[in-house]
């Protein structure tokens, strides 16, 4: 009876230290978009760069399960840069046409391990109805436990695309063809 | 912001080419099929063409189909010239043009807002919307090539530009600087139309104008109520702009230059007042953009 009750006591921890030290589980898990950010960095008139970000944007990681896959949505009339009329014209069909085409989206086609808490991530990025695909270098920042006692894991990558590869050409000379993105994601039950 | 290659490229091309063609048309026919054809197709094939060469140097070649739903108007610009030579050429009966101009509305119209209805951005019963929209331009076109056919050939091409002209205004302040910068494209085209006639000594006959730039205007008005911030107000002030032309109409005739005037004048007030409405609110954003 004590061996059967040591044997199970041994099986409970075993999988609650597994659950730790992997909180990314099979499942996808939902990225909580409060506790991160997307953000963006545009070079004006070759001289300074603007930073602007995203408010609204879901999706799901799944880095250690048998299928990984990272799925993210952005909707593009959430653009935010601090000024007002700027956003207007960022979301006429100038640049984005948001209501054309009303979401930015990032689907895997390839996720793998690339050691130190970093993954290789191959996908199709949509923007301005051009699917392109692209590699992006994710980054684990850190694992924890959230507010309810569940584990919470962050990643971030930083990736370069062209806008004019995605027909985003009007005033290339006002604001650069190189836009640099940032992802800050945690991920992880509320 | 407006640079010299934007004034290049997509106001002086647009006008030079449009005159060129102009004059090139008529001392290509003028020999073989009389000056009165000649005049009557070229304007409007020259206006597609200064619109079209000046807005793909400035933007790029749209792609076929565009990319950009507000790209059409650019695209269905040149297919409405080939219209309008055949109808000025076969002389078709009014109501076959009138069915040409609802079927060619339709076209455009669900065109432009099809990525809408798709998405569910028109709200409740958007084909009905998009069918009142279409006989609202269709009115409009034959009700414009009526005002061609009561005045000269000068003064119907005065008439679109003193509409055109405030609508690239108020298009560039509502959201959008290349919508403002196409209907500036067609302005520009115009007017190298008119210089063109000018130059010939007499008008240019407007027939064919009426469908090619009066479409092409209403559309870059849907374009810039659907997809930038034109707003309701503005768009309805810019789309009857051009059929102030009647309040006119009784006082108006034939060389008389003062009445003609007082017909551009209303045409120019009442799309006048979109600009300054545009401008107002431009002009109260203090954000420094």
């Amino acid at each position: 009876m004590q061996n059967r009750f040591a044997i199970s006591m041994l099986c409970v921890s075993l999988f609650y230290a597994s659950s730790l030290a992997r909180p990314a589980c099979a499942d996808p898990v939902a990225i909580d978009a409060v506790h991160s950010s997307m953000l963006f960095r545009i070079k004006h008139m070759n001289t300074s760069y603007i930073w602007g970000r995203f408010n609204d944007f879901s999706g799901a990681l799944n880095l250690d399960g048998p299928s990984p896959s990272v799925n993210v949505q952005i909707k593009t009339d959430s653009i935010d840069t601090g000024n007002g009329k700027r956003e207007q014209h960022l979301k006429s069909p100038d640049f984005f046409n948001a209501r054309q085409f009303s979401t930015i989206t990032f689907k895997s086609t390839s996720v793998k391990p690339a050691g130190d808490g970093k993954y290789k991530v191959d996908g199709k990025l949509t923007l301005h109805g051009v699917e392109k695909p692209i590699t992006l270098e994710l980054v684990r920042t850190g694992t924890n436990k959230g507010p309810q006692g569940t584990p919470i894991v962050g990643y971030e990558t930083t990736f370069k695309i062209k806008r004019s590869d995605f027909g985003m050409t009007f005033s290339l000379e006002g604001a650069s063809d190189e836009v640099l993105l940032l992802a800050n994601l945690e991920c992880g039950a509320k | 912001m407006l640079t010299a290659r934007d004034v290049w490229l997509g106001i002086v091309l647009p006008a030079v080419l449009a005159a060129v063609t102009v004059l090139a048309a008529h001392r290509a026919t003028k020999r073989r099929v009389g000056r009165r054809v000649s005049r009557t197709w070229s304007a409007p094939v020259a206006v597609a063409l200064g619109v079209f060469t000046g807005t793909v140097a400035l933007f790029g070649w749209p792609g076929v189909p565009p990319l950009d739903a507000t790209e059409w108007p650019v695209l269905l610009i040149l297919p409405l010239a080939a219209i309008a030579v055949v109808d000025a050429l076969s002389d078709l009966v009014p109501p076959a043009r009138y069915a040409i101009a609802l079927a060619v509305a339709a076209a455009s119209v669900w065109l432009i807002a099809r990525p809408l209805v798709e998405g569910d951005a028109l709200g409740e019963r958007p084909l009905e919307k998009l069918a009142l929209v279409t006989v609202l331009i269709t009115a409009a076109m034959a009700s414009l090539e009526a005002i061609s056919f009561r005045c000269t050939a000068g003064t119907f091409t005065a008439i679109l530009l003193a509409a055109i002209g405030p609508a690239a205004l108020t298009l560039a302040m509502s959201g959008s600087q290349r919508l403002g910068q196409m209907a500036a494209a067609l302005a520009a085209a115009l007017g190298g139309t008119l210089a063109a006639g000018l130059v010939l000594g007499r008008g240019l006959a407007p027939r064919g104008l009426a469908l090619v730039v009066g479409l092409t205007y209403l559309e870059l008005l849907v374009c810039g109520y659907l997809y930038a911030e034109l707003t309701a107000g503005n768009f309805v002030l810019l789309a009857i702009a051009p059929q102030a032309a009647w309040l006119a109409h009784p006082w108006a005739r034939r060389g008389a230059w003062v009445a003609q005037a007082w017909q551009v004048a209303c045409v120019a007030l009442v799309a006048g007042l979109a600009a300054y409405r545009a401008w107002a609110t431009f002009a109260a954003d203090t954000s420094g953009y």
